[in-house]
């Protein structure tokens, strides 16, 4: 069971972050939009239990560019990692065709995140049977003891994908 | 090259279970939003976007 640590989110996040049911936090931005973050368990993607990192709005109304937001996002995926040494997940939402703009904005959320240099980040994309791409990323603190199983256990992934065996 | 067919139907059935462990996640935080929502404004929201 993971938690989060409301106290030390907030000691970092430019908005004021709620946790809600342990692993979830919610806060709202200076455009009056309502977030949800959550980091839900995950037994069945990788052969090691991963938490997916899932976000979503109310009223389907954006933030364009809001630097707060980004902020906020990064204080509460770092505090899941001082409280959780574990294996977070990203899957771009697909049902819209948007996909790549979000891989875009995920780039944006976490570039500054990465460039800290505590954390490995793997990113790809890979077409489904439906041939929609999929894009998705994976991080894990440098010191996550199966870090370099991570890795390959990634690219074995990928791989997988982007090599289609012949059917003949 | 039958294994390698089955490591890629398996790939594929990983996706998937990724994608539906998403799902249930955000319908339940969709629940949550609309609660906080309904006590903030009275309102429930009248759409959600995933990121």
């Amino acid at each position: 069971m993971i938690h989060l640590s409301e106290g030390d989110i907030n000691r970092t996040s430019p908005y004021t972050v709620r946790v809600v049911e342990g692993s979830r936090a919610v806060f709202t931005t200076d455009y009056g939009v309502l977030y949800i973050i959550s980091f839900d368990k995950d037994d069945t993607s990788m052969s090691r239990t991963t938490y997916q990192f899932v976000i979503l709005n109310a009223n389907n109304r954006q933030s364009p560019r809001d630097k707060k937001l980004r902020d906020t996002i990064i204080s509460i995926v770092e505090d899941f990692f001082n409280c959780n040494n574990e294996v977070m997940l990203y899957i771009c939402e697909t049902g819209d065709g948007k996909q790549a703009m979000r891989n875009r904005l995920f780039n944006y959320w976490f570039s500054s995140f990465i460039n800290k240099g505590q954390y490995t980040l793997l990113q790809s994309s890979v077409k489904d049977e439906d041939g929609t791409d999929n894009f998705f990323a994976v991080i894990c603190r440098n010191d996550y003891p199966e870090a370099k199983k991570v890795v390959s256990e990634f690219f074995d992934i990928v791989i997988l994908f982007n090599n289609k065996p012949k059917t003949n | 090259m039958k294994n390698e067919v089955t490591k890629r139907e398996d790939a594929i059935r990983r996706l998937n279970a990724a994608k539906a462990v998403k799902a249930k996640a955000v319908e339940e935080m969709k629940l949550i939003l609309t609660e906080i929502c309904i006590k903030q404004t009275g309102k429930a929201p009248t759409s959600f976007e995933v990121l």
